[in-house]
């Protein structure tokens, strides 16, 4: 398509000043990656498809589940009875919504094995992850690479958004040391009002515009919300001298070689399980196998097992979210007993 | 030492005032207020606070939570 017919189909927000033709031009030209597709990932990559963003990764280890159908607006009941990805539903979706421009699902968890190969060529990187483990790669993998990124969260009916440049001041300097286990509420534990996510992901994308057209009105401060209360607040930060990443550019998480990784997933009693190696399981072959111990769902993406009370949602790539035990010994036992190492 | 001569800091987390030992941090108020270090973001007069920064007497402080889902 020409870039002429491309601009008609952006007529109303060209004609906004602060983007014009120029900013437009931009946003079609620009590669960014949006690393998590829950409720806020969701809505960040909706409006960035629809802005005409040119290039747009979509990373997500989760598949859709009914529980997220309460505040992860682009999902329906039959994503989750498929147990699609979440990559791939929204992928499929927004293709529907624009089809000139580039989508790429990728189904992975991302950890230290990827994350240089998944973010490395993007132009931007926009955090809609339920984790901190993963939003401290993310930053030291865009300082090292010298790519913004913004990182949002959302609890309750609290919520935050910080803008990061690779001078800082980054995460780690708002985040200084990774909090202790369980010291942080989950939205299992605090529970998600659904118009939070809704709101930050709304204000992430219009950061992320002013950022790929190289608007001067970026925010440059920490945003807190909560929408119960009804406060907002915007609040100044500075590099803190000592941050190993942003100020003295160590990134020792990234010399690390991946290690079977534990963690809790926001919203729902469930582990994650990463094999030390990359592999490739044949699904079809464990399919087989598991379905004379118990029942079982399978598609091209994933293999869903139910034993006992647990849920077990197996990937080609070795990956496992196991569901249904706050325990994480019995999650290991339920690995080894069922995928093996 | 605070202008009424003592060795102590008074502060104010939301509608808690607190006095520490003059020369205390942000580090030594979390552990006062029994909060797990990273836990929560400490803002004064719309600044954020860093661990080590110290307080200062008549400090107006807000707590935010660490935020992590999604």
């Amino acid at each position: 398509m020409r870039i002429g017919e491309q601009l008609k189909r952006y007529s109303r927000q060209v004609i906004l000043s602060p983007i014009g033709e120029e900013g437009q031009r931009r946003l079609l030209e620009s590669r960014i990656a949006v690393v998590g597709l829950g409720a806020l990932g969701s809505v960040t990559a909706n409006n960035l498809v629809r802005a005409g963003v040119g290039e747009i990764i979509l990373i997500d280890r989760d598949f859709v589940d009914l529980v997220n159908l309460q505040r992860q607006c682009l999902f329906d009941e039959e994503d989750a009875r498929n147990k699609l990805p979440k990559a791939i539903a929204l992928a499929q979706k927004l293709k529907k919504v624009n089809s000139g421009i580039s989508l790429k699902p990728i189904v992975e968890d991302l950890n230290s094995s990827n994350a240089h190969s998944l973010l490395s060529d993007s132009d931007l990187v926009l955090d809609g992850t339920d984790n901190l483990q993963t939003r401290f790669l993310i930053n030291q993998i865009c300082v090292e690479k010298k790519i913004p990124w913004i990182y949002t969260a959302c609890l309750g009916s609290s919520g935050i958004l910080m803008n990061i440049y690779p001078e800082g001041p980054c995460l780690q300097c708002l985040i200084p040391f990774f909090p202790p286990p369980g010291s942080l509420e989950t939205c299992e534990t605090a529970g998600i009002l659904n118009s939070v996510p809704t709101l930050i992901g709304a204000i992430q994308s219009a950061e992320a515009m002013k950022i790929l057209i190289g608007n001067s009105q970026v925010m440059r401060t920490v945003f807190t919300v909560d929408l119960w209360t009804g406060e907002f607040t915007k609040n100044e930060i500075k590099p803190r001298s000592q941050c190993p990443i942003c100020q003295k550019r160590e990134f020792p998480v990234l010399e690390n070689t991946p290690v079977t990784a534990f963690t809790t997933l926001c919203g729902r009693q469930a582990f994650q399980i990463i094999p030390e190696r990359p592999m490739t399981l044949r699904l079809s072959e464990l399919n087989q196998r598991l379905t004379k111990v118990g029942q079982t769902i399978y598609n091209q993406y994933l293999l869903g097992f139910r034993i006992d009370d647990y849920d077990l949602t197996i990937f080609a790539d070795g990956r496992a979210i196991i569901k249904g035990t706050q325990d994480e010994n019995i999650a290991r036992s339920l690995y080894a007993k069922y995928i093996g190492h | 030492m605070n202008k009424n001569g003592v060795n102590q800091v008074r502060v104010q987390v939301g509608q808690k005032r607190l006095e520490l030992g003059s020369g205390s941090k942000v580090s030594d108020l979390l552990s006062k207020l029994g909060k797990a270090s990273n836990s929560v973001i400490v803002i004064r007069n719309g600044i954020v606070l860093l661990p080590d920064d110290s307080l200062q007497e008549g400090d107006y402080l807000v707590l935010r939570k660490i935020l992590a889902g999604g």
